[in-house]
């Protein structure tokens, strides 16, 4: 995995991108590849890559290009499928100079376009430059594992990994909060691609590819996910899918194991979701496998003996950390300054620390246990509408439980596809009763207002609270509008 | 978190395959009742210790507040929390960042519910977004030397 940026100019007549600006974002982007870097320049586009060598260390480098220089690409993540998709092309007559993934990308790109993203599996942040087009192809993976930020400025777009290296890339880019990116983070707990935190800067959209040039701007999803309907779906038994499941993650584990020029750990967390895949993970190499884990001092966070026990299973080397509270508020500005977004909980800081123990240990890559309740619902925001469905079978609505799954927003593993389909008609919710309430600062819809748990946070109406012009009376008027609104804080705090 | 000591998160549950086939099962196999990850389980069933498989969900958490209710907070955290940086930040409401903060050093005299622990750090989290990323410039880093360089303005371009 590695950072990449670059900058492109929409238009004509601007001067070509300054080098200053590329070795600034690079630098901006050394922890995610500190071990070598590349920068492409032409009059139009600049592209720089700060790489981490996972795949064909000799001869991966990026930007790399097409044989004829027309096509540059700056990727960061991985392709897994790629010695499938590099016969596949290898067939069709493309010839190929390294062994790395990257090399696929390029070629993939020429012989199905755009159509190239859906038949990459695997995790990606991918710019393309069309050197003769003049055009800017950037696309990343289905799910969002890998980030992509992006702005325009100028007649400028920049692009890159991480919101500081736009800022590093653009001195003069303004920084400053989006009020609408932040009722997000307090509503939803996140902010929803492609908004983001940030005034000006969007994130790429997770699926979706989008094209510049100076024809102007595209955007398409390359992929969406599909909810075949109960007939359309699985058929056999819950055994038969337990073996299903079990085949498929042994598989994906296999391929994210081998497909790698370095060792891979696992992160061992002492649940289920990573204790599987470790197990699925020493299958597929029997050489030296270490596993990492976090340990509390808190004993109410802890769950040592739950990873000792999965370790000694699996027979990995297994490496740990203590987490003290000291610990995490001495970590909690740098873990913030990565994650470029607030955080409600403290818990990705131990995740900051441990990380920094593989990297100690010399492990470039591990495994997690990340999705498996997303996929295989484990949270239990699952299982509320199972509940109220189990109240209602013994009255007069009758409603099956797969249904009320089916309605639930949260069945797409999409976040954005989540926000962009909210509550259906027949959701549990609207049933319910719950009306949203309007805002009575403006005419919005006061669904922030509704849903934000802690009236602290002033944009709860952003239209309402454009930056700046945030007077006191407005404060006033909104704290009294809070004191009809369901409030925890205000509960708690009798105020 | 991964990506800020150079180390990459691989992620098995996200395969194309697995999301596929996870999207076309039945609800009723991932949620049995009310025990969640049901297929997971029988899946993982031989192959990882049965006392896991058989563990009631344990969310991953970590001290919120609690990691500041101390004696040793630092100081950062007491300067960001008050009135001058909560202002010049704009995003929240001084009077109510101040209970929030005095109940959480007061280390359990008033309850701390869920919603105060997250609400105390999420206002601490984007109060340090602000003094790190918006409030101070990008920092002056050494340049790295690029080993793969390709210029095309340095020598005349054949068009």
């Amino acid at each position: 995995m590695c950072g990449i940026a670059g900058v492109v100019a929409l238009r004509e007549g601007l001067p070509p991108p300054p080098l200053e600006a590329l070795q600034a974002m690079a630098a901006a982007l050394r922890h995610r590849g500190p071990d070598e870097f590349g920068l492409y320049r032409d009059a139009r586009a600049g592209l720089a890559h700060a790489r981490l060598s996972i795949i064909d260390p000799l001869t991966g480098q990026q930007p790399l290009g097409s044989p004829d220089g027309r096509l540059w690409v700056v990727f960061n993540g991985e392709i897994f499928n790629y010695v499938e998709l590099r016969a596949e092309l290898a067939a069709l007559g493309y010839r190929f100079a390294t062994r790395s993934d990257t090399e696929v990308i390029v070629r993939a790109y020429e012989a199905w376009g755009e159509r190239a993203f859906a038949r990459f599996n695997g995790q990606f942040a991918i710019a393309l430059w069309d050197s003769r087009n003049r055009s800017l192809v950037l696309a990343r993976d289905r799910h969002g594992i890998q980030p992509l930020h992006l702005c325009e400025r100028g007649g400028r777009l920049w692009f890159a990994s991480e919101v500081k290296a736009l800022f590093a890339g653009d001195p003069s880019l303004p920084r400053r909060f989006d009020p609408l990116g932040l009722a997000e983070t307090f509503t939803f707990w996140s902010v929803v691609p492609p908004q983001s935190v940030f005034q000006g800067i969007e994130e790429l959209r997770p699926g979706h590819v989008r094209t510049l040039s100076a024809r102007g701007s595209t955007e398409c999803a390359f992929w969406s996910p599909r909810y075949p309907a109960p007939e359309e779906g699985f058929r056999g038994s819950i055994d038969e899918a337990a073996e299903r499941v079990r085949a498929a993650l042994e598989e994906a584990v296999r391929q994210r194991v081998l497909r790698a020029d370095v060792p891979v750990g696992s992160y061992l967390s002492g649940g289920l979701d990573s204790s599987l895949i470790a197990a699925l993970a020493r299958r597929a190499n029997r050489g030296r496998f270490l596993t990492f884990s976090i340990r509390f001092a808190d004993a109410e966070y802890d769950e040592t003996p739950y990873q000792r026990a999965a370790a000694a299973l699996i027979g990995s080397e297994h490496r740990e950390i203590v987490v003290t509270r000291h610990d995490i508020a001495a970590a909690l500005p740098e873990a913030v300054r990565h994650a470029e977004r607030p955080i409600l909980r403290t818990a990705p800081v131990p995740l900051f620390l441990l990380s920094r123990l593989v990297r100690d240990a010399g492990i470039k890559v591990v495994l997690t246990g990340e999705g498996a309740d997303e996929m295989f619902a484990g949270y239990d925001l699952f299982r509320p509408p199972r509940r109220a469905a189990r109240a209602c079978s013994s009255g007069s609505i009758r409603i099956s439980p797969a249904r009320r799954l089916r309605s639930a927003p949260w069945r797409s593993n999409s976040s954005a596809a989540t926000a962009a389909t909210g509550p259906r008609r027949d959701s549990p919710t609207r049933r319910a009763g719950a009306r949203p309430r309007r805002c009575s600062g403006c005419s919005s819809p006061g669904f922030f207002r509704r849903s934000t748990w802690w009236s602290g946070c002033s944009p709860i109406c952003p239209r309402s609270s454009a930056p700046g012009r945030r007077s006191r009376r407005t404060s006033t008027s909104r704290r009294a509008r809070c004191s009809r609104a369901t409030c925890s804080l205000r509960r708690a705090t009798g105020c | 978190m991964l990506m800020a000591h150079s180390v990459e998160g691989r992620v098995p549950y996200l395969d194309d395959e697995v999301v596929e086939l996870a999207n076309s099962l039945p609800a009723r196999y991932k949620l049995r009742g009310l025990d969640e990850k049901h297929v997971l389980k029988r899946a993982a069933t031989g192959l990882v210790p049965d006392v896991i498989v058989h563990r009631p969900k344990q969310p991953y958490r970590a001290p919120n507040a609690a990691a500041f209710a101390g004696a040793d907070t630092p100081d950062w955290a007491a300067e960001l929390m008050g009135a001058p940086a909560l202002a010049d930040a704009g995003v929240f409401e001084p009077r109510l960042v101040e209970k929030l903060w005095r109940k959480c050093r007061d280390g359990g005299a008033a309850p701390f519910s869920n919603a105060d622990d997250m609400a105390l750090a999420g206002v601490l989290s984007t109060q340090l977004l602000h003094a790190q990323l918006i409030r101070q410039a990008p920092p002056r880093v050494r340049e790295p030397r690029f080993r793969t360089r390709i210029d095309r303005l340095a020598q005349p371009v054949v068009q």
